[in-house]
């Protein structure tokens, strides 16, 4: 009966609670959703680095050759030649070394001449068909197959550069193999063999000689840690090439993101307190005009602490329903985001669920706020003399 | 029943007041009358338990509402005592109706709804349950005070001024209501006020001075 009535007394004058619960909501909101960015930023950044020990590339920035390398999201920083990188790929200390070449892509989506060892890297099978062989068979990925339309025995006309215009390549890709879905990044990429790669340029610049055998960037994985300390220096005094650890800069990335997101966070919290002044102001404005009421509810045989916990419980449900507002906005915008970040980034896999460990600790924190904004007004409330408030009324 | 014996009250610093015993017997109306001042209100008041007398006893029925303090005033009041003051007061977000209700509910912690739409229907306010105070007349409000009052089968029935902001024809009602009710509750009614058209309809009156 004390909720209902609080309640009650919430929707009776729903403009005195609407400042606060707006205000709440709003706090709660950036807040949850910065929970859900960095966590999932995080675990999309690290799955992809996952069993990439170094990434050899051409001399440059190394963030931006782990970008371009490991998530396809920014231009490389260059090419490298395949004879000048081979023979570091072919060091016993080497597990795995896959090669990777760009240059093409088709409606966006970029082109990647690989070997197989790329997609089962990451995880992913032949759903349908079989590897390429020749050249100009592509395997695509999942997602890409799914967006772009293709199909077995789909032909398509690359682009030259990664922006989605350009001048169109005469020679047709035919797809011979889609692939199943990961969630990483190979499920928004055209796969195909180097020599197509290089090919296809000599056909487009007909008569260079230049753009045989490059490729851009080399994925290591290495039987001991023993190279990860040693040849980054040799690779970068006696080659043209850089070779960088993805964890290193992508820690070094995600420390830049956090600054960020600390700042947003506490600019959430500033308006969680705000809102917790609103919540106090309105509670006490309420309670001067409510004061007859609240006697009168003594009168009826209501205790002190029946009346103390009417104007806690009002701000309790308040400080919920902004909690649960905000909750159910920063799964919008997390909607949103995740929609753009696929759009431009091909980065996805959104997870909406509610975060107990860090989202229940919120909730605690809100109510905590909300008791403590009500613990005024409800003393003043526990403390109301009856028979002087209905004498002066 | 209701009866007071050597009832004093002091204000911190200020008035006090020497009350003439009485008694009143239930299913009766008592009329308490004079000047302002002279402590009707405050009289009332501790005939209600919301104020705690310097000396004295209160009996209602057989235990001594002057000897009761914190909780166990607050749940005697409720179940004992029913209340109409001048105007009528309600929890303003509630309907009629649940007010009603939730006297029943503070006062035994159950949710009487049956009696308190019989008691809507008895005062002829029935067809108002579902409104919100504020949306009724002052007449139609004195009457769901009454009915309030009455949630809780009272063995006393106080009233403070319940006729003093009504016209003629609704304070003779109201006035009439009260006893009528109080005779068929079997309560102890006292009315306090300074209204001269009630005391045509009192037998028992007394003075203070």
């Amino acid at each position: 009966m004390i909720h209902y009535i609080a309640r009650k007394n919430l929707m009776h004058r729903p403009l005195n609670a609407l400042l606060s619960w707006v205000l709440l909501s709003a706090g709660v909101a950036i807040i949850s959703l910065l929970i859900l960015l960095s966590e999932q930023v995080r675990r999309q950044f690290e799955a992809n680095i996952e069993g990439i020990d170094m990434v050899m590339g051409a001399k440059g920035s190394p963030l931006q050759l782990i970008l371009s390398a490991v998530y396809q999201i920014d231009a490389p920083t260059g090419n490298i030649r395949y004879t000048e990188a081979q023979p570091w790929m072919r060091q016993r200390l080497v597990e795995k070394a896959i090669p990777l070449a760009y240059g093409d892509s088709y409606s966006g989506y970029r082109i990647v001449g690989t070997t197989p060892d790329y997609w089962e890297h990451y995880g992913a099978d032949l759903a349908q068909g079989r590897a390429y062989s020749e050249d100009f068979e592509a395997v695509v990925g999942a997602k890409a197959a799914q967006r772009l339309g293709l199909s077995l025995g789909s032909t398509f006309f690359s682009v030259h550069g990664t922006g989605g215009e350009g001048e169109a390549h005469e020679h047709p890709y035919r797809v011979v193999g889609i692939l199943s879905p990961t969630g990483k990044v190979v499920d928004n990429l055209i796969l195909c063999s180097l020599e197509s790669v290089w090919h296809m340029h000599e056909h487009a610049e007909a008569g260079a000689e230049a753009a045989a055998q490059e490729i851009t960037a080399v994925l290591f994985k290495f039987r001991s840690p023993m190279p990860v300390v040693q040849w980054p220096r040799r690779v970068a005094e006696s080659t043209d090439m850089q070779l960088v650890s993805p964890e290193v800069e992508v820690s070094r990335l995600l420390g830049l993101l956090g600054v960020g997101i600390e700042a947003l966070t506490w600019l959430g919290w500033a308006i969680v307190a705000l809102a917790a002044l609103s919540v106090f102001v309105a509670l006490y404005r309420a309670l001067e005009e409510r004061r007859y009421e609240l006697a009168l509810v003594r009168t009826l045989g209501a205790s002190r602490g029946q009346v103390l916990w009417l104007l806690l419980y009002e701000s309790l449900w308040l400080c919920l329903a902004g909690f649960v507002a905000g909750l159910l906005i920063s799964r919008v915008g997390l909607w949103a985001i995740s929609q753009a970040a696929e759009r431009e980034l091909r980065l996805s896999a959104a997870e909406y669920g509610f975060r107990w460990a860090q989202e229940g600790g919120l909730l605690l924190i809100v109510l905590a706020i909300g008791l403590l904004a009500a613990l005024l007004p409800a003393w003043k409330a526990y403390r109301i003399h009856i028979a002087q408030t209905l004498q002066y009324a | 029943m209701l009866r007071t014996h050597h009832l004093r009250f002091a204000y911190d610093g200020g008035a006090s007041f020497d009350f003439p015993d009485f008694r009143c017997e239930a299913g009766h109306g008592l009329l308490i009358t004079g000047q302002s001042g002279k402590g009707k209100t405050t009289l009332l008041h501790l005939l209600a338990g919301l104020l705690t007398p310097n000396e004295g006893e209160i009996w209602v029925g057989d235990a001594n509402l002057a000897a009761l303090r914190g909780r166990a005033l607050d749940r005697f009041r409720g179940q004992h005592i029913g209340l109409v003051f001048q105007q009528a007061h309600f929890i303003a977000s509630l309907t009629l109706l649940e007010n009603l209700i939730a006297a029943s509910w503070f006062a035994t912690g159950k949710k009487d709804r049956a009696k308190a739409q019989q008691l809507l229907e008895r005062l002829d306010i029935g067809p108002y349950a579902h409104r919100k105070p504020h949306q009724l007349s002052a007449g139609q409000q004195q009457r769901a005070a009454i009915a309030r009052a009455l949630m809780n089968n009272p063995a006393v029935l106080l009233a403070d001024e319940p006729t003093s902001s009504l016209d003629d024809e609704n304070a003779r009602t109201v006035a009439e209501l009260l006893l009528q009710q109080a005779h068929q509750a079997g309560a102890s009614l006292v009315v306090v006020s300074h209204d001269q058209r009630l005391k045509a309809l009192f037998h028992q009156s007394i003075g203070l001075s």
